[in-house]
C-alpha cells in the first residue's frame, strides 16, 4: 500500500462513562474514497470529529498525512470538514463563502479570485458567485459546502452525511456529482453516511461501524457478498436472518436446525456441532413456486403481504414452522405466482445462505 | 334554472362573503385587545405629554406661571451654554456606559448560550435575581462600597497601595459604574436571544477553514449576531440617557445629567415653562437619534 494519508491506531472515545468509539484503527491511502457506515449512534460521526479536531481521542492516535495530529486544533489541520447542515455563512455572498478559507491563509487577492473561480467551474455554479446563500436551492447549497472546504487543497475532505436533507432524486444526482468531484480532484474523501446504498456507490472501500467499533472493512462488493458478521449482512441490504443449532458437520457442508425444520447450509468457519448460528439467505436467492421444487433447501410457506417496489416486489411469507422470510421478486414473474393468503413452496440451494457463529458449542 | 344551479353560480360570491366577515370579525377582535392598552397610553403617557409642550410655551415671570405665549425658554436651551454642555455630558456617559456594558455583556451572553440547558437556567436566575431588589437600595449600596471610608477604600488601604482615601463617589465614573451595573442585564438579554439562535456549527466551520477564535469572533460570530448587539446598545442607551437616580446618588454637581435638570427646574425652581421645554427638546433629541440609528441598522428587517 502507498503511504496511507489518514491512519488511525486504536481510537477510543469516552463521553463520561459511555465508550462512544472503541478501539478504532483504519489507514486510507491517498485518492480513496473512504465510507463510515452505520446506524445512528454507532459512533461514526465522533470518529469524523476526532479526526477533523472538533474532539479529542481518549486513547489512540491520528496520523493526517504522515503528521501526528493529537493536540492540534481544527483550523490547524489538513483536513476540511463538509457539515451534514452544511453551515454556509448565510451573511457572505456565494464566493466569499469559498474564499473564507484563504483568506484566512492571507493568500493574495488574485490568487484568491482565481481559485473561487476555479472551483465555481468545479462544481457547475459558475455564474453563480454574487449571489446571496438563502436564495440557493438545497442542491446548489450542497455544491457551495464542497467548494468551500475543497477550495482548501484539504488531504483529507470529511463528509458528514451532506445529502441527508436532498430529496432521492437530487441525492443519486449529487452522488454520482460527488464521486466525479472526488476523481477530478483526487483528495482522499471520507463519507459518513447511515445510508448503505449511498455507501455503496460511492465507496472505494467501507467501514461498517455498529456500537463503536468496525465490524468489517471492505470493498462494497465484499460487504454486500461476503459480510463477516449477521449485523453487517443484515445493515447493508435486507436479508433473511434464521437463528438456529449446527446438527450435523461435514466439512464445509452443514445442516442448520431450525424450529421444526432442518436447512442445509455452507459453512465457512470451523465449528463443532451444536455451535449456535445465525442463517441469513438473502431475498433475492430465495426461489419462489414452481423453480423451487427442485432446490436443496424447500419450505412450504403462506403469502401474508406482497409489497410492491416499482419493478420488484417484495413478498411477506411465513412458514408452517412460524419462520418468516422476505423474497424479492421481478414484476414479470409475479403473473405466475400465488395471490395474498395462498401457500406458496420456497427453496434455496446451501450456498445462498451465509452462516454466522453466535455462540460457540457447549463443551 | 334549478336552486342548486344558482347557488353553485353564486358560490364564488359566498366564499367572497365569509372571508369579508371573516375580516371584519378578525378587526373588531384587534380594536377590542388594543383599546385598553390605547386608552391607559394616551391618559398616562400622551396627555401629559401634551400637557408638557403646551407648558413649555408658556411665560414665567417672578416666579408665576403666566398663561401667555412665548418661545424664551426654548431660546434659553439653545442659547445657554450650560445646557449644551449637560446634553453633552448626558450623551457622553450612556455612549460610555452602552459601550462597557456591551463590553462586559458579550461574554457572558456567550458563556451562557453556549451552556447545557441544565446551567442555562440557573444562570439566567443569576442575571435576574439583582431585579428583585429596588434600584435605590443598589445604588446606595455602591456608595457604602465606593465611599471614602467605604470597602473598596478599606482593602486599598489594608494592601498598602494607598495612604489617603480615594475619592470615587461624585464623580462620572462612580455614575458610570452604577449605571453599567443596573443596565448590564439589558444587554445580556437581547445578545443572549441572537448568540441562542446562531447555529455552533457556524463558529466550527470557521474554525474547520483555518480561523482561529479571534479571527472565528471576527468573521462570524459578531456580524451574525449584530442585530443583538444593535437591540442591547440601543435598549441601555435610552435607559442610561435617561436615568436620573444613580447620576442623583453617586454624581456630583459637575455629573448632573439632562433628567436632573429637568427634574430641578420642576421640583426645585418651580419653572414648569422651561422645564416643560427642555423636557420637549430632550424627547425631540432622543427621537432623532432613535430615528437615524434604526435607519442604520435597519431593525425592520
Amino acid at each position: 500500500m502507498l503511504q496511507p494519508d489518514v491512519e488511525l491506531t486504536g481510537i477510543t472515545k469516552h463521553f463520561g462513562s459511555v465508550v462512544a468509539v472503541d478501539n478504532v484503527s483504519f489507514a486510507i491511502p491517498r485518492g480513496d474514497f473512504f465510507s463510515l457506515l452505520g446506524p445512528s449512534g454507532c459512533g461514526k460521526t465522533t470518529i469524523m470529529r476526532m479526526i477533523s479536531g472538533f474532539e479529542q481521542p481518549t486513547r489512540g492516535t491520528i496520523e493526517i498525512a504522515g503528521q501526528n495530529m493529537s493536540g492540534k486544533k481544527p483550523y490547524e489541520r489538513p483536513t476540511n470538514l463538509v457539515f451534514q447542515h452544511l453551515s454556509l455563512f448565510p451573511h457572505m455572498s456565494v464566493a466569499q463563502n469559498i474564499a473564507f478559507g484563504l483568506e484566512m491563509k492571507r493568500t493574495s487577492r488574485t490568487e484568491t479570485d482565481r481559485q473561487v473561480a476555479r472551483m465555481l467551474e468545479l462544481v457547475h455554479l459558475a455564474d453563480y458567485g454574487q449571489r446571496k446563500i438563502s436564495q440557493l436551492s438545497g442542491g446548489q447549497k450542497q455544491r457551495v459546502a464542497i467548494a468551500r472546504a475543497l477550495v482548501n487543497a484539504p488531504a483529507v475532505l470529511l463528509l458528514d452525511e451532506p445529502l441527508g436533507a436532498l430529496d432521492l432524486k437530487l441525492r443519486e444526482q449529487m452522488q454520482l456529482e460527488l464521486k466525479r468531484i472526488q476523481r477530478e480532484v483526487g483528495t482522499t474523501f471520507i463519507y459518513v453516511t447511515h445510508d448503505q446504498k449511498e455507501a455503496i456507490t460511492m465507496s472505494d472501500k467501507i467501514a461498517v461501524v455498529n456500537h463503536g467499533r468496525i465490524e468489517q472493512m471492505d470493498s462494497a462488493v465484499e460487504i454486500y457478498e461476503n459480510p463477516k458478521t449477521a449485523f453487517v449482512a443484515n445493515f447493508i441490504g435486507e436479508t433473511n436472518l434464521l437463528e438456529g443449532n449446527l446438527s450435523l458437520v461435514n466439512g464445509s457442508a452443514a445442516t442448520v436446525s431450525l424450529p421444526g425444520v432442518d436447512i442445509r447450509a455452507a459453512l465457512n468457519f470451523k465449528a463443532a456441532k451444536g455451535t449456535g448460528v445465525s442463517l441469513s439467505v438473502r431475498p433475492e436467492s430465495l426461489v419462489m413456486g414452481q423453480g423451487a421444487t427442485s432446490a436443496t433447501n424447500r419450505l412450504n410457506t403462506r403469502i401474508e403481504d406482497i409489497v410492491y417496489l416499482g419493478s420488484m416486489a417484495h413478498y411477506r411469507l411465513v412458514s408452517q414452522e412460524g419462520l418468516r422470510f422476505t423474497a424479492e421478486v421481478t414484476q414479470k414473474a409475479m403473473a405466475e405466482l400465488p395471490v395474498r393468503g395462498e401457500t406458496v413452496l420456497i427453496g434455496w440451494e446451501p450456498e445462498d445462505g451465509r452462516l454466522f457463529e453466535t455462540r460457540q458449542a457447549a463443551a | 334554472m334549478t336552486m342548486s344551479s344558482i347557488s353553485s353560480l353564486n358560490n364564488s360570491q359566498y366564499i367572497g362573503d365569509d372571508e369579508q366577515l371573516a375580516e371584519k370579525r378578525q378587526r373588531r377582535q384587534l380594536v377590542g385587545l388594543l383599546t385598553p392598552g390605547a386608552v391607559w397610553l394616551f391618559a398616562f403617557l400622551l396627555l401629559p405629554m401634551f400637557v408638557l409642550l403646551a407648558m413649555s410655551f408658556n411665560s414665567y415671570i417672578d416666579a408665576q406661571i403666566i398663561n401667555e405665549f412665548t418661545l424664551e425658554n426654548y431660546r434659553r436651551i439653545f442659547t445657554e451654554p450650560v445646557y449644551g454642555k449637560v446634553v453633552l455630558r448626558s450623551f457622553t456617559i450612556a455612549i460610555t456606559v452602552t459601550a462597557v456594558t456591551l463590553l462586559l455583556g458579550y461574554p457572558v451572553a456567550h458563556f451562557i448560550a453556549r451552556k447545557t440547558s441544565k446551567y442555562k437556567d440557573l444562570l439566567f436566575l443569576a442575571l435576574i435575581i439583582p431585579f428583585w431588589t429596588s434600584i435605590v437600595i443598589r445604588t446606595y449600596a455602591w456608595k457604602i462600597l465606593l465611599g471614602n471610608s467605604g470597602m473598596v477604600n478599606y482593602l486599598l488601604r489594608e494592601a498598602g497601595l494607598i495612604d489617603l482615601p480615594v475619592q470615587f463617589l461624585f464623580s462620572t465614573s462612580a455614575v458610570v459604574v452604577g449605571l453599567v451595573h443596573v443596565f448590564l442585564p439589558f444587554m445580556i438579554m437581547p445578545l443572549y436571544a441572537s448568540l441562542d439562535k446562531l447555529d455552533p456549527s457556524l463558529e466550527e466551520a470557521a474554525s474547520d477553514l483555518g480561523a482561529n477564535r479571534i479571527r472565528t469572533f471576527l468573521r462570524v460570530t459578531l456580524p451574525l449576531t449584530l442585530p443583538g448587539v444593535a437591540m442591547g446598545s440601543l435598549l441601555v442607551f435610552i435607559l442610561a440617557l435617561g436615568s436620573f437616580l444613580t447620576p442623583d446618588l453617586l454624581g456630583g454637581t459637575n455629573t448632573l445629567m439632562i433628567s436632573n435638570v429637568i427634574q430641578a427646574e420642576f421640583l426645585e425652581s418651580g419653572n414648569w415653562p422651561f422645564g416643560g421645554a427642555m423636557a420637549v427638546s430632550f424627547l425631540c433629541l432622543s427621537l432623532v437619534f432613535i430615528f437615524s440609528y434604526n435607519r442604520l441598522f435597519r431593525f425592520d428587517q
